[in-house]
């Protein structure tokens, strides 16, 4: 009797243990990126599998340039991955191919305290959260302090504001006998302009995420422009955007000492902590009436809307945007977490930064992120009407005002139309 | 005609046999032709009949699509961006292809002569042929830099005190574009001018030397006309290629400064990808169809009164 007990007991712990193995899912998940970039992914699925046993991820990768086609290749069949590393978020969500998440937020009481209010709304549409943003494109000031030193000046601090920035640069810049600048003060980033009207006060719409009204046309706005005009045409302190397209990059010009300053992202570090000089960072500097603010935004993890497994993917998904997931990419030391409000993801970043470096100050700059526009019509608005406008002001063939006034005028007549 | 001889006598005639060997060899014919021509059909004709319906319809790629009827096309109508696209692209057209075949035949008719090194100049000049877009036009952004490139370090030297920005300037972008693509193409058409210009009889030249014609004359009077079915080919090629130019813009500037070198398949390109407006994607690409279509069979009519084929 005992016997057949325990006989019948292992086979029941042997057929459990069957299930068990079976019951084990596997989930595909996506990301693109350059070769550099990817070990923290593989460590990420290392630490998962570790973790526990029931999901196993596999992995989808391509280049940057492929990735986006075979995503809604993929989308439009019906067999897009799980779990997918994505931007844009509301292009997608409003197109019904991402899985809403509020439900299991919920039922799992899963913290979204520690991200930036900015990036919950950029990855949620109509209401529902889609996903998490993994880092944020923060920006701040890089200097090279040997050129500061150069010219006897002191380095930026917290209390800049544009004017410092502008007289800095126009000291800072270098020209031969033929007026050709040899060394540039400042390199701006041509995409970065959302986050130059909200330091002056300004904003491009209403709202972001949800808009009904257009304001590139008010007085701030039309200062912001017309301030980084200035610098590229009348001091000719910053290099114009096509001819820093043609030099190379921001990170080419400072990292060769061609350029003082530069406002870009904390992906730059690595490349920079191997230049020849001493460099450091400092906060964006503050609007004309002081305000401040940051770029907010970046990619982020979601779910598809037809995956097999949707418990699996929520769990992997938590991982990744959880305490774990986060502190592994944040200690690349090469992009700012999302979560950068939970302390132990934030040291991971400011652990692993180049040493030397002032790295709280993104995280710092974080907290100041304002979202730039992110709706499904805001590329097509962006791309055809608002650069080509910014164009006309930054070659100097209109006035910030009158191109402004131009572009507030055709960007209305298209909201109208779509409507 | 063919059936009409059948059946009067019941005895297989000579014709008869003759269009058995006929039929054979037709079907041997398309049989060689068939891979290509599935090819084409697949991946070629299907698509654009595809791209014509999607034309009539609102896509973005993940939904269904939405039957829209000539919606589309009216929207063309009133694009203005659209209006300068077709403007940049047929100024490229007008700006590159007579340029670029009249330098061709120049350098062509150079190195048909004996002289020192002609076959690394030929291969010198077909060069940019075959390499890489991206690459090139990565030089030649670098050339074409306001202050530092070597194209206005040359115009200082000589003296001009304020280049043109090109890139950087709405007026000079598209002109640098064509700069770029002249020197691009040359060498694609040098070599169908190369092989023209040996097709000309030498007999024919050293007869109009002893009539006496000048070197002008014999140019005008012998190479052109005797080069004119090379030509035409040329011609209808660049003309065709540079309708769909696309790489430059792409990557040297991205259709900036403000539209000034956004051109047709770029902005089908954006609409397409960037936008997700698949329909209005395809409403563009075929209007460019129509253009290309139009254009060469006006080429081909009037191509009687200047081409000899013999």
């Amino acid at each position: 009797m005992i016997k057949l007990l325990i006989r019948s007991a292992t086979i029941v712990t042997f057929v459990g243990a069957l299930f068990a193995a079976s019951a084990q899912t596997t989930i595909v998940w996506s990301f693109w990126g350059d070769p550099g970039e990817l070990p923290p992914n593989y460590e990420v699925i290392e630490a998962f599998h570790a973790a526990q046993d029931d999901v196993r991820v596999e992995v989808q990768h391509a280049p940057w340039g492929a990735y986006f086609d075979r995503i809604q290749t993929q989308m439009a069949g019906g067999t897009a991955p799980d779990v997918m590393f994505l931007n844009n978020i509301p292009s997608y969500a409003s197109r019904g191919v991402l899985m809403p998440l509020d439900e299991l937020i919920e039922r799992d009481g899963f913290d979204t305290s520690t991200y930036h209010p900015g990036l919950i709304d950029v990855f949620s549409y109509d209401g529902q959260i889609f996903g998490f943003a993994r880092d944020n494109d923060t920006n701040v000031l890089y200097y090279n302090a040997d050129l500061f030193d150069a010219a006897g000046l002191a380095y930026p601090t917290a209390d800049w504001n544009w004017d410092d920035l502008r007289s800095a640069a126009l000291v800072l810049t270098e020209r031969d006998a033929q007026g050709r600048a040899l060394q540039y003060g400042l390199a701006l980033e041509k995409n970065r302009y959302p986050q130059w009207v909200y330091q002056a006060g300004g904003t491009l719409f209403d709202d972001p995420l949800a808009p009904t009204s257009f304001h590139m046309d008010s007085p701030a706005a039309v200062q912001a422009i017309g301030f980084i005009a200035d610098m590229i045409l009348e001091d000719r302190s910053v290099p114009s955007f096509d001819a820093m397209a043609q030099l190379g990059s921001t990170t080419e010009l400072f990292s060769t000492g061609r350029v003082a300053m530069v406002m870009t992202n904390a992906a730059r570090m690595p490349t920079f902590a191997e230049a020849g000089f001493s460099w450091d960072v400092a906060p964006l500097p503050a609007g004309p009436d002081g305000e401040r603010a940051n770029t907010l935004g970046g990619a982020g993890y979601v779910m598809s809307s037809t995956t097999q497994h949707p418990d699996a993917a929520w769990t992997f998904l938590t991982f990744l945007a959880g305490t774990e997931g986060q502190s592994i990419f944040a200690s690349t030391g090469v992009a700012v977490p999302a979560s950068y409000a939970n302390p132990d993801v934030a040291d991971a970043f400011v652990n692993a930064c180049v040493e030397g470096v002032s790295c709280d100050v993104f995280i710092a700059e974080t907290e100041r992120g304002r979202l730039a526009p992110n709706f499904p019509d805001w590329r097509e608005i962006e791309n055809t009407i608002v650069v080509p406008h910014l164009d006309l002001i930054y070659t100097g063939e209109m006035s910030a005002e009158a191109a402004l006034t131009m572009m507030a005028t055709e960007v209305r007549n298209f909201m109208a139309a779509r409507q | 005609m063919a059936v009409s001889t059948n059946g009067d006598t019941g005895q297989p005639t000579p014709r008869r046999r003759t269009n058995r060997l006929r039929h054979r060899t037709t079907l041997a014919a398309y049989g060689f032709l068939l891979p290509n021509l599935v090819g084409f059909l697949v991946f070629t004709f299907l698509p654009v009949l595809a791209a014509l319906l999607i034309s009539f319809t609102n896509w973005d790629l993940l939904r269904p699509p939405e039957w829209v009827g000539i919606a589309n096309y009216e929207r063309l109508v009133s694009d203005s961006t659209f209006h300068r696209v077709l403007r940049n692209t047929t100024v490229y057209v007008l700006g590159t292809v007579p340029i670029q075949m009249a330098l061709a035949l120049l350098v062509a008719m150079a190195l048909n002569q004996r002289i020192p090194g002609r076959t690394f100049f030929r291969a010198a000049y077909f060069m940019p042929v075959v390499a890489s877009t991206v690459a090139v036009a990565l030089v030649w952004r670098w050339i074409f830099h306001a202050d530092f490139g070597l194209l206005n370090s040359a115009l200082y030297m000589i003296g001009v005190s304020d280049p043109p920005n090109w890139l950087s300037s709405t007026r000079w972008a598209l002109p640098a574009i064509i700069i770029m693509s002249i020197w691009q193409q040359v060498g694609f058409s040098m070599v169908l001018f190369l092989a023209g210009l040996q097709g000309v009889p030498q007999h024919l030249y050293e007869a109009a030397k002893i009539d006496g014609a000048s070197q002008w004359d014999r140019f005008v009077h012998i190479t052109i006309p005797m080069l004119s079915s090379t030509t035409f080919f040329v011609l209808v090629i660049s003309v065709i290629n540079s309708f769909q130019v696309f790489d430059q813009a792409f990557i040297m500037t991205e259709g900036g400064p403000a539209n000034a070198t956004n051109t047709i398949v770029f902005n089908i390109y954006r609409y397409a990808f960037q936008f997700f407006q698949m329909g209005y994607a395809a409403s563009m690409a075929w209007v460019l169809f129509a253009i290309i279509f139009v254009v060469t069979v006006v080429q081909f009519r009037y191509q009687r009164q200047w081409v000899h084929y013999d």
